[in-house]
């Protein structure tokens, strides 16, 4: 108590402090503009970067201009600062250009130049008191990004740049106190609203338990959602009633199909009058003592508004492990060797599992279409794109458009990920708009002549019609639980006593084609596929090992990288969250940790689970 | 391979026709061993055959086998090749025997091709199908020569079969995709020797590859290092890397561990990675090899200069400051 008190006499000090300097500068987050026009807020990297920004995601055509009011309290000339990134350098006009205007005029350079994240100076501008409106003027419709914006009037201040430094001043900037001010109780906090988090909350709701739903975007279902659009697949387990709340009809990955079945999601799970949904709401931090986490902390990402929920009992259904992570939970990232668990398979053999360990992990998606607009349409050069795609052309993209590197984190990297992505769809649709004449001095060129045509005629009429931004992930960090589930509890078909997710979908793990080849994309990815009887997940896999209170649901649950092969896709991670969401009622009822329902409580907890058909 | 692969294919287009070379190569050929299989009721002669230098090379048998449980397709009669490691290489039609569809027609050329290239992917969706997948009950098609019904083909299915031979698709498939290259191996490594461990190191199929260098043990690599190092950057990403973490490092003779770090530039990026990450990461490779990185400065990109240069700060090389500040 005595050390909160004191937390809070420094934090006033600073607010005091901060009002003083604030008078000559003016930090505006570009999350926070009132009018985000076409652009569209972008929390996905924050652990890297820093803060949600603003994504000029316009698939080639610039979008309608962002803009906020702000004021100004002290009148005179003010040197303004943005930051943002050139997300691909290179010997080309950068993809991402656009230009910032203030009142109406527009300040002298472009913006979108640097390559790393960092201030770039846009111009002075002499500025009268009181209220004025700002605006981003997206120049390409290529992805140009603006994360915040610096007017001041001290003409040499220096800015941060380096992540902590700008942290700190940026919270200083912002006013913002240490700790969140709210704060918020309940029995049970689940982070991250994908089909495992959102079936945790049900079950845990149905059962009494006063749950906060934490989710960083403005819809629920993680990959499932209308944002992402992958169809769920496999069985529904003990939990078919409360999966089928939330699950998706059997629509190609990419379908617009996905959006109506966002709306139902939503109501139903709105419908449970003890979950609060925290929608866009970002957790960023996990406070831990002695293997217990006693509060997260979240932001909300536009506003920025912080809110600190306290808990008996957590959930970690980010995917990327995150809640653990910050609560210093064990967790392992890569392919382990396939002696460590025995995983090899000789169908496939390094494909399968290496011989020794690395970081190639399942890769991640951007899903994406196009449409006949009925006449033709053209689509920009885009020079910055052609050394990803090469000459592969496209028109969309399904579950194979997928990237992994040895050296690339999932989650360190996602950013330059999906920017490869990005880069990746655009070529190889610019590729598919233009293709190849065959050269007119041959009898080929001849004989195809009509082929060609109609092949040109339907390019022409192509445009992209979506794009996702987001990252669709199928792997990172796996949370340790007291059970690994690993491809032996697959092909052995290991019944457990804790059997509580059960499985028929062939297992399937992925590969790079590039790894045979490196002379093919090195974007598109094989699936290997290992057919099998019923395989379970015991419920040691969906506790943390060493911190007291959390749960894991989805795929941060405890496995090894081929163990993750069958149970990640989303009836799967639907039936984790329900098994957690209903021991975490039991962990209520007699005041225990989730293992202690494995050791004193199993019974009843088996028990519980059957009658929830 | 890729001509092999026309080789092969060109007979498959021209049944009856056969080149004086595959002649001389059949003529090359000797009885190894015979394989049973009750599934597939086979039980035919496998012949090793050797090169014009006498060095074995492939494996030959000439199958003729039942490929549905009822009357309305033919027998598949045709020479199928595996390579030393066990993995099929391609087939041979023989004269007046064409592989036929359900309704007794002839394979087309297309047919062929596709047939071969099924056969080839090691990772069909043949392999986790049964014969009962094959056949969508609920759709039926009239054969058209022949008075009967046969199934129409689940669209899933569709990809990975031939259209009109979907069970010869998959009993070949099974054939020469299962246990027959555990025995096709087992032979092989009856037989071994350097010079088959060489001609399988310079195979262009990875998994072949593979076999061999399973077979290595240190001072394998350590004696045929050179052999090692000519194919290191030539292979396929994933035996580029396997080799990389396989190898013996450090080499006893620093004349070798150039040699290794100079094959750096004709790497791959998944390998570049692998080799970046065991320079840096293994303590005992540290003084020998690390220093020899600064030849390669100039193939580094920024991510692989910052791994260099944070192992070389570390520990403590000398001329950190000269070399990356
Ligand atoms: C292209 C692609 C195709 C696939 N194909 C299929 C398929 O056909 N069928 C299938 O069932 N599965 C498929 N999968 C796998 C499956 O989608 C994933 O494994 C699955 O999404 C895992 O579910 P989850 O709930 O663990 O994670 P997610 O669906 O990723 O949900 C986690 C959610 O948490 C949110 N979040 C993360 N961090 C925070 C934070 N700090 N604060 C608040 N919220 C946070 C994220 O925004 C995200 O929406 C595919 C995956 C991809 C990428």
């Amino acid at each position: 108590m005595m050390m909160m008190k004191k937390i809070f006499v420094a934090a006033f000090i600073m607010l005091i402090g901060i009002a003083e300097i604030n008078a000559q500068s003016i930090l505006i987050e570009a999350e926070s503009f009132t009018d985000k026009g076409g652009w569209v807020v972008d929390p996905q990297f924050v652990e890297q970067m820093g803060s949600p920004y603003l994504l000029a995601h316009g698939m080639g055509k610039p979008v309608k201009d962002a803009s906020t009011a702000f004021s100004v309290r002290k009148p005179g000339l003010y040197y303004v600062w943005v930051r943002t990134k050139n997300w691909v350098p290179g010997n080309w006009d950068a993809p991402g250009r656009f230009k910032l205007l203030v009142d109406g005029q527009k300040l002298e350079r472009t913006l979108g130049l640097n390559p790393e994240w960092n201030w770039e100076f846009a111009g002075e501008i002499q500025l009268g008191k009181g209220t004025k409106q700002i605006s981003l003027q997206d120049l390409t419709g290529f992805e140009g990004r603006c994360d915040a914006i610096y007017l001041t009037m001290d003409e040499s201040e220096k800015i941060p740049s380096e992540m902590a430094g700008l942290k700190k001043w940026r919270s200083n900037k912002l006013g913002e106190p240490i700790v969140p001010e709210k704060n918020e109780k309940y029995d049970l906090v689940v982070v991250g609203g994908g089909i495992a988090g959102c079936a945790a909350s049900i079950a845990a709701a149905e059962q009494g338990l006063k749950v906060a739903l934490i989710h960083d975007r403005p819809v629920l279902g993680g990959n499932a959602s209308g944002e992402i659009r992958v169809h769920t697949l496999g069985i529904y387990g003990k939990f078919e009633r409360i999966i089928k709340m939330l699950d998706t009809e059997h629509y190609p990955n990419g379908s617009p199909a996905a959006l109506k079945e966002d709306q139902r999601r939503m109501d139903n799970v709105r419908q449970y009058k003890n979950i609060s949904l925290y929608l866009n709401y970002r957790a960023y931090d996990a406070d831990a003592r002695h293997s217990k986490i006693n509060s997260v902390d979240a932001r909300h990402t536009s506003t920025g508004e912080l809110i600190r929920f306290e808990a008996p009992l957590f959930v970690d259904c980010t995917g990327d492990g995150w809640i653990g992570y910050w609560a210093g939970a064990e967790y392992s990232y890569g392919r382990e060797a396939s002696s460590k668990y025995g995983e090899d398979w000789d169908a496939h053999g390094l494909l399968w599992s290496p011989e020794t360990p690395d970081k190639m992990v399942m890769g991640s998606s951007v899903l994406w279409r196009s449409e006949n607009a009925g006449k033709k349409v053209g689509f920009p050069e885009v020079p910055w794109a052609l050394d990803v795609a090469n000459n592969y052309a496209a028109k969309n993209g399904e579950w194979q458009w997928e990237f992994t590197r040895n050296d690339l984190s999932q989650i360190d990297d996602a950013e330059h990920i999906r920017d490869h992505m990005f880069r990746a769809i655009y070529g190889s649709f610019y590729n598919f708009k233009n293709p190849t004449a065959p050269s007119s001095n041959t009898d080929q060129a001849l004989t195809d002549t009509p082929d060609w045509q109609k092949k040109q005629e339907h390019a022409d009429s192509l445009q992209l019609q979506w794009v996702s931004y987001l990252l669709g992930k199928r792997e990172s960090r796996r949370l340790i639980g007291d059970h690994i589930y690993t491809f032996n509890d697959v092909r052995d078909n290991t019944r457990f006593e804790d059997s509580v997710v059960f499985e028929n979908r062939a297992v399937d793990v992925h590969y790079q084609i590039n790894l045979l080849d490196a002379d093919q994309p090195d974007f598109l990815s094989e699936a290997m596929f290992y057919n099998t009887r019923q395989y379970i997940v015991p419920y040691r896999s969906l506790y943390s090992k060493n911190i007291d209170n959390l749960f894991m649901a989805g795929r941060n649950f405890s496995s090894s990288h081929i163990g993750l092969g069958g149970p990640r896709v989303m009836l799967t991670t639907g039936q984790m969250g329900a098994a957690v969401g209903v021991a975490a009622s039991l962990c209520i009822k007699y005041n225990v940790n989730p293992r202690a329902i494995y050791a004193s409580h199993l019974e009843e907890y088996l028990g519980l689970i059957e009658s929830q058909k | 391979m890729r001509h092999v692969l026309f080789g092969l294919l060109f007979f498959t287009f021209l049944p009856g026709f056969r080149t004086a070379d595959e002649l001389e190569n059949s003529q090359k050929c000797r009885k190894a061993f015979v394989y049973k299989s009750e599934a597939l009721a086979l039980n035919e002669t496998i012949e090793l055959c050797f090169d014009t230098a006498g060095i074995p090379s492939k494996y030959k048998a000439e199958v003729n086998m039942p490929v549905c449980d009822d009357t309305l397709c033919a027998n598949v009669v045709l020479v199928f090749y595996w390579d030393l490691a066990g993995h099929y290489t391609g087939f041979d039609t023989i004269p007046g025997k064409p592989l036929t569809k359900f309704d007794h027609q002839e394979f087309a050329k297309e047919d062929y091709q596709k047939m071969d290239q099924i056969l080839k992917d090691r990772n069909s969706m043949l392999r986790i199908l049964e014969k009962g997948d094959l056949i969508d009950k609920t759709v039926k098609m009239k054969a058209k020569t022949v008075d009967a019904v046969t199934g129409a083909t689940p669209a899933t299915v569709k990809n990975a079969v031939v259209e009109g031979a979907v069970y010869s698709s998959f009993t070949l498939w099974h054939f020469v995709n299962g246990t027959i290259q555990n025995e096709l191996a087992a032979y092989t490594m009856s037989q071994y020797s350097d010079t088959i461990l060489r001609v399988m190191l310079e195979s262009r199929n990875y998994e072949t590859q593979l076999f061999a260098l399973r077979q290595m043990n240190d001072d394998d690599f350590r004696q045929h290092a050179n052999l090692i190092f000519s194919i290191l950057g030539h292979s396929s990403p994933l035996i580029n890397a396997y080799i990389i973490a396989k190898l013996p490092l450090p080499f006893s003779n620093q004349e070798i561990n150039k040699k290794f770090i100079s094959r750096f530039p004709e790497l791959d990026d998944y390998s570049k990675s692998i080799f970046i990450d065991r320079i840096t990461g293994e303590d005992s490779l540290i003084p020998s090899l690390l220093p020899l990185m600064i030849s390669q400065i100039e193939h580094l990109d920024n991510r692989q200069l910052a791994l260099i240069s944070a192992s070389w700060r570390k520990y403590g090389l000398p001329g950190y400051s000269e070399l990356f500040d």
